[in-house]
């Protein structure tokens, strides 16, 4: 387990580097900075911000500066001595350019709570949603139930989830009022958000499942236990689902970035002030500092609920060592 | 009353390229502490008709189109799925064909006897894990305690089958069917599990369905045997009379094989010629006449019909004593020509 | 199964000894992956329908420009959504202007073939128009031509870059496939959606003071994105299957026969490792299309007046509201993607079964 964890580690590392230089090298060779667009501003002023984000510094002195985590800045290395960490590996992504006064760090401590409250409530939905149905399914195959667990599971894969969420919209808010539609404060508003992020999730989930469940039905254990005068459902619970979950536990980890990456859309069609609306609007402002931290964030919300699967992984099966799997 | 009686037994694969008829005719008993080879090669059949008298087959494909199994008054394949379950693993226990994976590899060894236990017993959890190390002491698995935390691909598979005879003798069955359980190991191990075998059908009047291919173990071990070839019984009886005088080309065929295996080095090894018949498309008549020696024309025409018990009268012109023949069956339209041949065997 | 060893085997060496090893042999190697398949396939009546539908689409989108369609791009000022017409009651008019974005030379000749055929005539609005009065049919025929095409572009890469990183690690192995795998990880675990928003949020700087011109322009970079992404679980994937065939039976044994490495790749690896390409590409490509239309909800898609599914239907999504219910807006892309993704689906279903490949959670 330490082995791993070390292991993971040394990965993490490597992967945050790569994240954050690509990050700043892509941002910096967009055309347009932050304050190109702004006519209003006097050149002085211009002049003075750049100055004043160190947009006036050669390149690499920037990239080190971003990066950390060893303060780099006006003072010199070290803050001077009096501030000797700085940068995102120091956990301090430094002020947002288009938000003035703000710090990336305040903007990330009240959206992305928000994120990701929104995000696990869907991949929880989706496992529930998709593993019952995946199960009904697996019950009793061919059954009417099966058929249309399965035509569900096919229209949750093929519409966009903008679309699916549009639906959702118009029976709630207009046919069927019972639940609110936009904004974000109380755990009824997060019901359909959460909802229409999970639904594509839980088709595949419920498509995983069933294909997990059934093929592990026909391994020879499973007859096994039928000869000892084990039940069906028995069988179903103990002896089929643990086998049938290694599939849908390794697909958790890419559900997670597509809840993630679903999640700009989400929010942007209930007005959830998460922080995927910051994503986009600050990679377009060429918000430097706040389109960092969303991308680092991001990142490393990934990362960690990766190894979380991995390690989930290797508890369900014996025979896997996680030292050999990192 | 015998303890097993399968009466005309007859099963069929639904395949996506067509029907295949897996068990044709197998009709056999056992009695209380008998232990009843079926030999047989491999497609015979054998896993098949073991596997249908538990209803253990996947339906579909498979079907079971007529037959009866009479075990202590109840006919099995007319019961309902939960009379069945009790049958299952208590009065009746099936030691699988492959024991690499018909152990869950999820679970340890002992949660796995232990389910056993607890299915058909009220029993604590801790005193059906003390029953549990008892019965892998009992099957000669070293050191029982530990095994019983050890998951399958930690054991090796001599150990691994052994852990499946304890889980089917540990709730004192009154009749195993052991599938092969010797097939995948060497063969010091085999002879242990063999006499284990012996050892608790004395001790415990238990009845035992071995399944094998190996005609040495048959010949030391099995009261009584039955031949198998493409699905059916093709001739049964007492082990001794029948090895001693075989009346099917087949089975003169598979003990001509195995002598010759094990006679003076640098003899002709011989064996049988030609392939069974392909499942899809079975020939109209004995299944066997392609590779026989003996096959005359009516052969290729038509099914040779089992003869009734007492029937081997041509037996008695061969010297073998006439009484115990009323035991022997056999399905050929030329036995008489083969048991006149016995003597060339030896 | 054993007529193909019988027919090339000398009779005189054909024992029953040799026959049983022949058909051992012919056990261990796997059916003709190909065979099999097309058995498979060609009794799904549901595979011969998703695949027709696919080929008609992909005809009627690279048809486009030649059919008598109203165009796209044509805005008739102060409309207000129509709804759609039956053919019979308004089969089409004379009224066709050819307004269209920068096409290149092909389109354009296809263009001037279809005035030449068809003169003014134009087809009624049998899907109705939006609220700019741009023909709603019109638009999700040339829209499709847009999401087949991203579609058709992570597919080559796909194929072309994804197959040979794959195959390149499993056959030689050792270092390079350490190096060659752990690249991909990396890549894996970089969020790729950052990549793709950072660079084409480059191509669109609506603020930016100077129009610094960019060298391509925002669809092909679109193109280059999307395909960069998506050749990494092909990577995976290949490499896993090569490295099972060297390992399997059957290889071992036409090795030990003598056989040649050229001949067992022909023969055993290249066969059996397409059946998986094949299927995979039909996952990549469901979710190719949808990420089109995910980043055309985002605003970073095709830039209009050019037209793809993805911004149909997220045009479609925003006109939606229940006191003016344009649902045509929606259904119509809704229902073609639906459609094309349930065929891939279908498609890739039937040759999943078909080649025996088990359902992966890769991506
Ligand atoms: N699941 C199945 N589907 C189709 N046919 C089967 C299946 N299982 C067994 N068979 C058929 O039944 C025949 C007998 O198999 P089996 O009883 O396993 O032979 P053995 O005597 O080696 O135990 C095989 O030759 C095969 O044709
Ligand atoms: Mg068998």
């Amino acid at each position: 387990m330490l082995r791993f964890l070390a292991r993971r580690a040394a990965w993490f590392a490597l992967t945050t580097w790569v994240v954050i230089t690509l990050a700043f090298f892509l941002l910096r060779a967009a055309p347009g900075g932050p304050f190109s667009s702004e006519r209003k501003l006097h050149p002085s002023v211009e002049a003075a911000l750049r100055e004043q984000y160190h947009l006036d510094w050669p390149l690499w002195k920037q990239y080190l500066h971003t990066l950390g985590p060893l303060n780099l800045d006006e003072r010199g290395w070290l803050g001077d001595g009096a501030d000797p960490f700085g940068g995102v590996l120091a956990g301090d992504f430094g002020p947002s350019m288009q938000h003035r006064d703000v710090s990336v760090n305040d903007v990330l401590a009240s959206s992305l709570p928000i994120s990701i409250t929104l995000g696990s409530l869907a991949l929880a939905l989706a496992l529930v949603l998709g593993l019952s149905a995946g199960v009904a399914s697996a019950h009793s195959p061919g059954s009417k139930l099966d058929q249309s667990v399965r035509a569900l599971a096919t229209g949750g894969l093929v519409l966009p989830n903008f679309v699916l969420a549009s639906l959702l919209v118009l029976v709630f808010a207009f046919w069927i009022p019972v639940l609110p539609v936009a904004g974000f404060g109380t755990p009824r508003h997060l019901v359909l958000p959460s909802l229409a992020l999970a639904l594509p999730f839980a088709a595949y989930i419920a498509r995983l499942s069933r294909a997990g469940l059934l093929e592990t039905l026909s391994k020879d254990y499973i007859r096994t236990a039928r000869a000892k005068g084990a039940s069906r459902a028995r069988i179903l619970w103990k002896h089929a689902m643990r086998g049938a979950l290694a599939p849908v536990v390794s697909y958790l980890g890419p559900a997670a970035a597509g809840v993630l990456t679903g999640s700009l859309v989400i929010e942007r069609i209930f007005a959830i002030p998460g922080a995927g609306t910051h994503f986009i609007a600050s990679a377009l402002n060429r918000d430097y500092t706040l389109a960092m931290g969303v991308t680092v964030v991001y990142a490393v919300l990934v990362f960690g609920f990766n190894t979380l699967v991995d390690v989930a992984y290797t508890l369900l099966d014996p025979r896997l060592d996680l030292e050999q799997e990192a | 009353m015998s303890l097993l009686e399968v009466k005309n037994l007859r099963v069929r694969f639904d395949t996506r390229r067509g029907p295949v008829q897996a068990v044709e005719h197998v009709s056999l008993r056992v009695e209380r502490g008998e232990l009843v080879a079926l030999v047989g090669e491999s497609g015979s059949g054998k896993s098949v008709s073991a596997l249908a008298l538990l209803s253990l087959l996947p339906r579909p494909p498979a079907v079971v189109e007529t037959g009866e199994a009479w075990f202590e008054g109840r006919n099995l394949l007319a019961l309902g799925e939960r009379e069945l379950r009790r049958v299952r693993g208590a009065q009746i226990a099936l030691v699988p064909q492959d024991p690499n994976t018909a152990l869950h590899p999820l679970y340890t060894i002992g949660d796995q006897i232990v389910e056993a236990l607890r299915l058909h017993r009220e029993l604590s959890y801790a005193a059906a894990r003390e029953l549990a190390a008892q019965a892998l002491a009992e099957v000669g698995v070293p050191a029982p305690r530990e095994r019983l935390d050890a998951y399958p691909h930690e054991l090796s598979g001599g150990l691994r089958q052994r852990a499946m005879i304890a889980m089917a003798i540990a709730l004192e069955p009154k009749l195993l069917i052991a599938d092969e359980p010797t097939t995948a190991l060497d063969v010091t191990v085999q002879a242990q599990i063999l006499k284990l075998l012996a050892r608790l059908r004395r001790e415990r009047d238990l009845g035992v369905l071995l399944i094998t291919h190996d005609l040495g173990l048959v010949a030391q071990y099995a009261d009584r045997v039955g031949v198998m070839y493409s699905g059916a019984i093709v001739e049964s009886g007492p082990t001794r009379e029948l090895f001693r005088a075989p009346a099917h080309p087949y089975t003169r065929g598979l003990l001509a094989s195995a002598r010759s295996l094990d006679g003076p080095q640098g003899a002709k090894l011989e064996s049988i010629g030609g392939l069974p018949p392909d499942p899809l498309a079975p020939p109209p008549g004995c299944a066997f006449a392609a590779r026989c020696a003996f096959a005359v024309e009516a052969c290729t025409r038509a099914r040779p019909p089992s003869l009734p018990p007492g029937g081997l009268r041509a037996l008695a012109s061969s010297g073998v004593d006439v009484d115990i023949a009323a035991e022997r069956r056999v399905a050929c339209f030329e036995h008489e020509r083969v048991l006149a041949r016995a003597g060339d065997l030896a | 199964m054993s007529e193909r060893s019988a027919s090339s085997t000398p009779s005189w060496f054909r024992d029953a000894d040799y026959e049983f090893a022949a058909v051992q042999i012919e056990r261990l190697r796997p059916e003709s992956p190909w065979r099999k398949a097309r058995e498979r396939l060609s009794q799904r009546a549901s595979v011969r329908w998703s695949l027709r539908f696919l080929v008609f689409l992909a005809l009627l989108s690279f048809l486009a420009p030649l059919l008598p369609l109203p165009s796209p791009a044509a805005i008739t000022v102060a409309a207000e959504p129509a709804p759609p017409v039956a053919p019979w009651s308004a089969l089409g008019d004379h009224k066709f202007v050819p307004e269209y974005w920068d096409l290149n030379p092909l389109d354009r000749a296809l263009v001037s073939v279809r005035t030449s055929l068809f003169g003014k005539w134009r087809t009624g609005p049998w899907l109705g128009t939006d609220a700019l009065g741009r023909d709603v049919l019109a638009r999700v025929v040339w829209g499709s031509r847009t999401s087949l095409l991203v579609a058709l572009c992570a597919a080559l890469t796909s194929l072309v870059v994804g197959v040979t990183w794959g195959a390149l690690a499993g056959l030689v192995g050792g270092r390079l496939d350490n190096v060659l795998m752990r690249i991909v990880d990396v890549l894996f675990a970089v969020p790729t959606i950052f990549i793709v928003i950072f660079t084409l949020s480059f191509l669109d700087a609506p603020k930016s003071a100077v129009g610094e011109a960019s060298l391509l322009s925002r669809e092909q970079v679109f193109f280059l994105v999307v395909g960069a992404v998506s050749w990494l679980s092909m990577a995976r994937v290949v490499r896993g299957q090569v490295l099972e065939l060297k390992r399997s039976a059957f290889v071992e044994a036409a090795r030990i026969a003598g056989a040649s490495t050229p001949w067992i790749l022909r023969v055993h690896v290249l066969p059996n490792v397409l059946g998986l390409v094949i299927v995979n590409l039909t996952l990549t490509l469901p979710s190719v299309i949808l990420y089109e239309a995910f980043l055309s909800f985002l605003g970073l898609g095709v830039e209009p007046p050019k037209v793809s599914w993805g911004l149909l239907a997220a045009e479609g999504a925003e006109a939606l509201n229940p006191l003016e219910s344009y649902v045509w807006l929606i259904a119509a892309p809704a229902l073609v993607m639906a459609l094309t993704l349930f065929a891939l689906q279908t498609l890739g279903d039937g040759l999943r079964d078909a080649f025996g490949v088990e359902e992966r959670s890769e991506r």
